[in-house]
């Protein structure tokens, strides 16, 4: 009886499996076949012979190389600065003492209920009366801070014991010196999990660039995506090489890092 | 020279809530002070005062002459040992106690050479690469006393240093600070709770209650001599006995227990205003005697007996109060057991009941 | 309890932050909310003179739209089946993982969270082929069970289970990782003594495993339910909001709206809609988790 349980479970876990991993593996083979060959019926879960023309032509005639430039250089910059920002917050919100912090605090957690789309009109006109659309800042300086990351850094910052910070005092640190050389360190483990959900935020964020972003050549990976797949409808493979290469290097970052971005989650769900 | 003087200070928390109230000390240089008091008292508030960890709300701070009200930490020449080490777990212990000196910007030659001096002193010399992590509680320890004394301040602050520590070790690092105390000649103010930590390392003891400095002594005087009940009940273990009673006149004035078990005369001369005011009688468990010879005789029924070899400490009760008594050994000390026992009546101290000060 | 910070100290920590946070958040939020009352559109946006106070017209008007209408109804659609769909496969999954009888637990769940870090475009667009009705691999691993073929993006009765299927394949993960964290807080002993008492598994399940994720439960439904208000990303790639606005969610009306029409008074009443729709809907279950606590 258990040993018929055992297999039922995990025949289902791997069922699972299977389901989940699918539309990876066909968008792999597909990019890697040749034109049309991944329209065909019955579908072809594998290419008969590799061809990697689809990225060859991605890469030269359709300016990915920008677009993959873009990308990176937009989730880079917001990451950074995300880090900075929100870790100092964080930590003073965590660490200082000030008359008012405990409702400050409230008032900023009541308020991500709004959905960030109200704001998206508004902050389009402010950054186009700043000059900013069509820069790379249009998509790092709204992302500089946010209360998500805020929340994030004081949670983990409670569990630095005050006399550690005490002790810096004593030592003959500055406030400053306090963050860069005591809380900094000491704060990696929650630094590389908000830089992670930045980062990757950052990287597959569709609807912010999509309006920030007019000029072609200041497209991220997911807008550029979005634009060839309604321009080469039918060149099923080239756009399936067009994901992979939008997929890959979050997935590797991911990877690398997935025990940060776990815990991250895990954090984000404790509740007050 | 590096005294610290205390001129009324003081301590409001926003709203009203007092933690210290008018605290007046002077601390001589190089002596070994301690704060003790049972938690909540104030003591460690009033360190971290003369830290610059909290705000002096009243009165003044001098360290070295000079007014420090609002000169911040790292400016008083002061450093602190905290309760739970503070130390930096992302540094090694070299780098740990080094810190301080780089942030002043001291020459590297000069760090090295006073971080082996103090890692010499403490015997963690082998330690300096490893993280705080690889560290036992008493590694631990070391390494923060060891943060402290690179800096050569002039004075030493601790905070509860050793209460994080196992009973053995904690015997242990009490010898080595004093110890260490005597050789390097510095003015060290340090808190505790324990009174026996109080008793074996300082110069001199300040033992505080409710935000509100008690008595300011030498251990022994604080010991023989202690200005009210609370002093006597907190300095000396086991604790002193106390017996509630009044003073009755009588043919003469005398003490009795409340539930008269127990008849006291009196002098004249000191008591007489007494006359039928609630006392409170205090006696030392040492002062109990079984000798054949003893005066003041009462009978007394044994409820718990605590052999410890060279002693026994005997509890029973007087009046329907447990009292703590320490003995000479015998055989014959058993639960249950009926012992004629006395009181030394020159071992007597009388509290007034309501203010608790004593009478002399 | 320390001293107070200086006040340059916080100013210095938290004004860069609370800078961003007021200028690219809260002031905006403040300036739709007033330019909702107002005409803005095309030629405000040239002209600030051509600008009107119109008062409650857009919201009046909103609520006279048919394509608003269409829009909620979609949105409703998607959150009401998706949702709980969507969270129920989620606990599915996290006890399936977190049963003794499997190993490589970490494996299976990276994989099962692969979906989620993946970028939404990609996605959909992966997606769109999956549900091709000629080629598409579903269609084809339907004929196996006798099913279909199904036009899946091209009948509007099929377009929003399409993108439904799609969101609960991507998404399931997130939560999945968050209840089993939930799963693994509750005590061994609970189901030891169930056990001992003969519950079956069902049972135990009913009666231990679920009243103790209660907390995870509101939780993980309270964010879900808020997600997938905003839907946007899977129509605009996959549908455009068609077949026959089958679709069109809210967001994707307010972005056509704001940035394809440029109507921008009419697209932030909307997104007040939109605002006070998921207030209403985070406080109706709050309130039913305290009635079910009693």
């Amino acid at each position: 009886m258990a040993k018929v349980k055992k297999y039922l479970v995990l025949a289902l876990v791997i069922f699972v499996a299977v389901i989940t991993f699918l539309p990876f593996l066909w968008m792999v083979s597909a990019s890697f076949m040749p034109t049309g060959a991944s329209n065909t019926y019955p579908p072809k879960l594998f290419p008969e012979k590799f061809d990697f023309s689809h990225y060859q032509v991605l890469f030269s005639r359709l300016n990915l190389t920008r677009y993959l430039l873009n990308s990176i250089i937009i989730s880079l910059g917001a990451t950074f600065f995300s880090l900075f920002l929100n870790s100092m917050g964080g930590y003073a919100f965590a660490k200082f003492r000030f008359s008012k912090k405990e409702s400050l605090f409230k008032f900023l957690l009541s308020s991500m209920i709004i959905p960030g789309q109200v704001t998206m009109l508004p902050v389009f006109l402010l950054l186009k009366n700043m000059g900013l659309i069509n820069t790379y800042w249009a998509i790092i300086v709204p992302g500089m801070a946010s209360i998500f990351g805020i929340f994030l850094i004081r949670q983990y910052a409670f569990s630095i014991p005050d006399s550690m910070i005490e002790a810096a005092k004593m030592d003959g640190a500055t406030e400053l010196q306090i963050y860069l050389k005591v809380i900094l360190p000491l704060c990696k483990p929650i630094l590389v999990t908000l830089g992670l959900f930045t980062f990757m935020g950052t990287w597959n964020d569709f609807l912010w660039p999509l309006i920030v972003m007019t000029d072609s050549n200041m497209y991220t990976l997911p807008v550029a995506l979005a634009n060839l797949s309604s321009e080469h409808v039918q060149d099923t493979e080239m756009l399936m090489a067009g994901s992979v290469i939008t997929i890959v290097p979050v997935l590797i970052v991911f990877l690398a890092l997935q025990k940060y971005y776990i815990k991250g989650i895990m954090m984000g769900s404790v509740k007050e | 020279m590096s005294e610290v003087i205390l001129k009324n200070v003081g301590k409001v928390y926003e709203g009203k809530n007092r933690a210290v109230q008018s605290v007046n000390l002077e601390i001589n240089d190089k002596e070994f002070v301690l704060l003790v008091g049972p938690s909540g008292c104030g003591k460690s508030t009033t360190l971290r005062m003369v830290a610059g960890l909290e705000e002096i709300t009243e009165g003044e701070i001098y360290i070295d002459g000079k007014l420090v009200n609002d000169i911040p930490p790292k400016d008083r020449d002061i450093a602190m040992v905290f309760q739970n080490y503070a130390l930096y777990p992302h540094m090694t212990v070299f780098e740990n106690m080094a810190f301080g000196l780089k942030l002043r910007k001291f020459p590297m030659e000069k760090i090295n050479e006073r971080v082996n001096e103090a890692a010499k002193i403490l015997s963690i010399e082998h330690l300096l690469e490893r993280k705080p992590k690889q560290l036992s509680g008493g590694q631990r320890q070391r390494v923060a006393v060891g943060r402290a004394i690179v800096r050569k301040p002039k004075v030493f602050l601790f905070d509860e240093p050793l209460s994080n520590l196992d009973a053995k070790l904690r015997v242990q690092m009490r010898t080595e600070l004093a110890r260490l105390h005597h050789q390097l000649e510095t003015t060290v103010v340090y808190v505790t709770h324990d009174q026996t930590e109080a008793m074996t390392l300082g110069n001199r003891i300040v033992v505080m209650k409710d935000g509100i400095v008690q008595q300011v002594d030498s251990p022994l005087n604080l010991y023989n001599n202690p200005v009210n009940q609370f002093v006597a009940g907190f300095i000396g273990s086991p604790a002193m006995n106390f017996i509630e009673g009044k003073i009755v006149n009588d043919d003469g004035i005398k003490f009795t227990s409340e539930m008269n078990v127990l008849q006291i005369p009196l002098d004249e001369k000191v008591f007489s205003k007494y006359v039928n005011s609630k006392i409170t009688l205090g006696i030392r468990p040492e002062h109990f005697s079984d000798e054949d010879n003893a005066l003041n005789k009462i009978r007394i029924t044994l409820d718990v007996v605590e052999q410890m070899g060279n002693e026994v400490f005997a509890h029973f009760a007087i009046d329907g109060k447990p009292i703590i008594s320490r003995l000479k050994p015998k055989d014959t000390f058993r639960i249950g057991a009926e012992v004629e026992i006395s009181l030394d009546k020159n071992h007597f101290y009388f509290f007034e009941s309501e203010t608790g000060s004593r009478i002399v | 309890m320390i001293n107070k910070t200086k006040l340059s100290a916080v100013a210095l920590f938290l004004g860069p932050s609370l800078l961003i946070i007021a200028l690219f958040f809260f002031m905006p939020v403040i300036a739709a909310f007033a330019m909702s009352f107002t005409d803005f559109d095309i030629y405000a946006l040239g002209n600030l003179d051509y600008l009107r106070f119109v008062a409650f017209k857009n919201y009046s008007t909103l609520l006279s739209d048919p394509l608003f209408w269409t829009a909620i109804k979609n949105t409703f659609y998607f959150v009401m089946v998706g949702g709980p769909l969507s969270v129920a496969a989620s606990l599915a999954a996290a006890v399936l993982l977190n049963s003794k009888f499997i190993r490589f637990k970490g494996v299976f769940r990276l994989i099962y969270f692969l979906p989620v870090v993946t970028t939404h475009v990609a996605v959909a667009i992966v997606w769109r082929y999956i549900y091709h009705p000629r080629f598409g691999l579903l269609n084809y691993l339907l004929g196996f069970i006798g099913l279909g073929p199904v036009d899946w993006l091209g009948d509007p009765n099929w377009s929003m289970p399409a993108i439904i299927l799609l969101v609960v394949w991507k998404n399931f993960g997130y939560n999945m990782v968050i209840f089993i964290a939930g799963l693994q807080n509750i005590p061994e002993e609970l189901y030891e003594a169930a056990s001992i008492e003969g519950a079956s598994a069902w049972q135990q399940f009913k009666h231990i495993t679920i009243p103790q994720l209660a907390p995870t439960t509101l939780f993980i439904s309270v964010i879900t339910m808020i997600g997938y208000f905003q839907l946007f990303a899977e129509p605009y790639v996959m549908t455009q909001g068609g077949p026959l606005n089958s679709t069109l969610s809210i967001v994707l009306y307010m972005y056509q709206e704001g940035f394809r029409w440029w109507n921008i008074g009419y697209s932030t009443a909307l997104a007040f809609m939109l605002t006070i729709i998921i207030l209403i809907g985070t406080s109706i279950q709050f309130k039913l988790q305290k009635e079910r606590n009693g």
